[in-house]
């Protein structure tokens, strides 16, 4: 891990070159779409494997990107079909009515735990039905949005299921 | 240890510091203890089941050993005197905070990664007890933790260089809109809405220019400057926003006093060798 010696120590110099890498890969963020991409997809667990995931965990991130969610009974396609339906429409403001969104807020980092961390579980799992949640982090011009379906399968448990719904990650200033 | 040696570069006295801090990550990682134990009747009640993580990492056993696991090693670091058995219990606390950092029920808790870094400063002290020149070891040890201090700033303020902080949209919908805080509640009985909005843009960017100028010099600025400033940030962030954060900066604040102790006494900053 180290060695005596007052003049070397391997284990810092070790520490040292991963601080250097992690420092390189956070500032260049901002300038190559690729980097922020695979930071966002990282926040939303949409990473290409778990290792490639989990070899980002010691990255800080705290307060990253703009993250936002929809907790929803029913994926955002199924409201689209009802547009024409006079119960999802609201007559006052002539716009339709989202029926299928139960909650939508920002969040600071790691949208994805709205489903899989603590108070947010019990908020999406207590009814015991399907739920789905629509996650999207931004950060400039990029986009990726996440869907993410939560089945119910017996005994509290409940299965995920994961879709990347739009990665853009064309630079738009 | 030889109790002869000058203050600034005795064993003892950086073996002192390295508990303390130890103190600070297991008092960070207990302070929202109530919180977690209702985690757990969360995850209890509602398992999930997640083809993205190892079945391992989805185990509420693997969760309880790793927080036990880290608590109990720090509590070990902070009494042990032995070398060898204080590294390897300072080796049993990363890689329990390791298995934290990934698992489905912790991943996203900053209180862990920011642990983490503070456990590895204090396995590379654990580890250069014994080295032969402590003033030496002592420089290192205060350099790194402003340099741990400074990424994790820099971790911070590039994912905020975006339109969404810069405007304050996304402290306002997050902070200023309805987090019930003492000193969020205590703006909206001042201010209307729109100047809501104003004073989220300000403070937006105010947390951003500091973030970034943190980032970007603690790193290099002198270790007591740098663990002075390091201390006030992490004090303010928990203080201004939510005392539940001291989860995550008590460590850090850990690191940002060691900084300054070791560097009590230290011939010149320029002098500090990696």
């Amino acid at each position: 891990m180290s060695t005596s010696s007052p003049r070397k120590s391997i284990f810092l110099s070790l520490i040292y070159v991963v601080i250097a890498m992690i420092a390189m890969w956070i500032l260049l963020m901002p300038w190559v779409p690729a980097i922020a991409a695979v930071s966002m997809r990282r926040f939303h667990l949409t990473s290409s494997s778990f290792v490639w995931w989990a070899i980002q965990q010691p990255i800080p991130s705290m307060y990253n990107f703009c993250n936002t969610f929809e907790i929803r009974q029913w994926p955002p396609g199924v409201t689209n079909s009802l547009v024409s339906d006079p119960l999802f429409f609201d007559l006052s403001s002539d716009k339709t009515i989202d029926f299928g969104k139960i909650h939508a807020d920002h969040i600071n980092h790691f949208p994805s735990r709205v489903l899989t961390f603590s108070d947010h579980r019990i908020h999406c799992c207590s009814s015991n039905q399907n739920r789905w949640l629509v996650t999207v982090s931004t950060y400039r011009g990029q986009r990726i949005e996440t869907l993410t379906q939560a089945k119910p399968v017996g005994g509290g448990r409940f299965l995920l299921t994961r879709t990347e719904l739009l990665a853009d990650e064309a630079i738009s200033p | 240890m030889s109790e002869n040696e000058p203050l600034v570069c005795s064993p003892r006295r950086l073996l002192n510091i390295h508990r303390i801090v130890q103190c600070f990550v297991v008092v960070g990682l207990i302070w929202k203890i109530q919180f977690f134990r209702w985690t757990d009747d969360v995850y209890l009640t509602f398992p999930l089941s997640d083809p993205f993580f190892p079945d391992w990492l989805e185990s509420q056993r693997t969760l309880r050993i790793a927080y036990l696991a880290a608590v109990a090693s720090g509590l070990l670091a902070i009494l042990l005197n032995r070398r060898f058995l204080l590294v390897l219990v300072t080796i049993i606390e990363w890689a329990a905070l390791s298995v934290l950092m990934i698992h489905q029920g912790s991943y996203n808790d900053v209180t862990f990664t920011t642990s983490w870094w503070t456990v590895l400063w204090c396995l590379f002290v654990s580890s250069q007890l014994q080295a032969s020149n402590p003033l030496l070891t002592s420089q290192r040890a205060a350099r790194l933790a402003c340099v741990i201090l400074s990424l994790i700033m820099l971790g911070a303020a590039v994912g905020k260089w975006t339109t969404e902080y810069w405007s304050g949209v996304v402290l306002y919908e997050i902070y200023f809109r309805e987090r019930d805080f003492w000193f969020f509640n205590w703006l909206r009985d001042c201010y209307s809405e729109d100047q809501l909005q104003v004073l989220s843009l300000v403070h937006s960017r105010i947390v951003i220019i500091v973030e970034t100028i943190a980032g970007l010099t603690l790193w290099c600025l002198p270790s007591r400057i740098a663990g002075w400033c390091g201390m006030l940030l992490m004090l303010f962030i928990p203080l201004s926003n939510n005392y539940m954060l001291f989860s995550v900066t008590l460590s850090l604040l850990g690191l940002g006093w060691a900084a300054v102790m070791l560097s009590k006494g230290s011939p010149s900053p320029c002098c500090e060798q990696v």
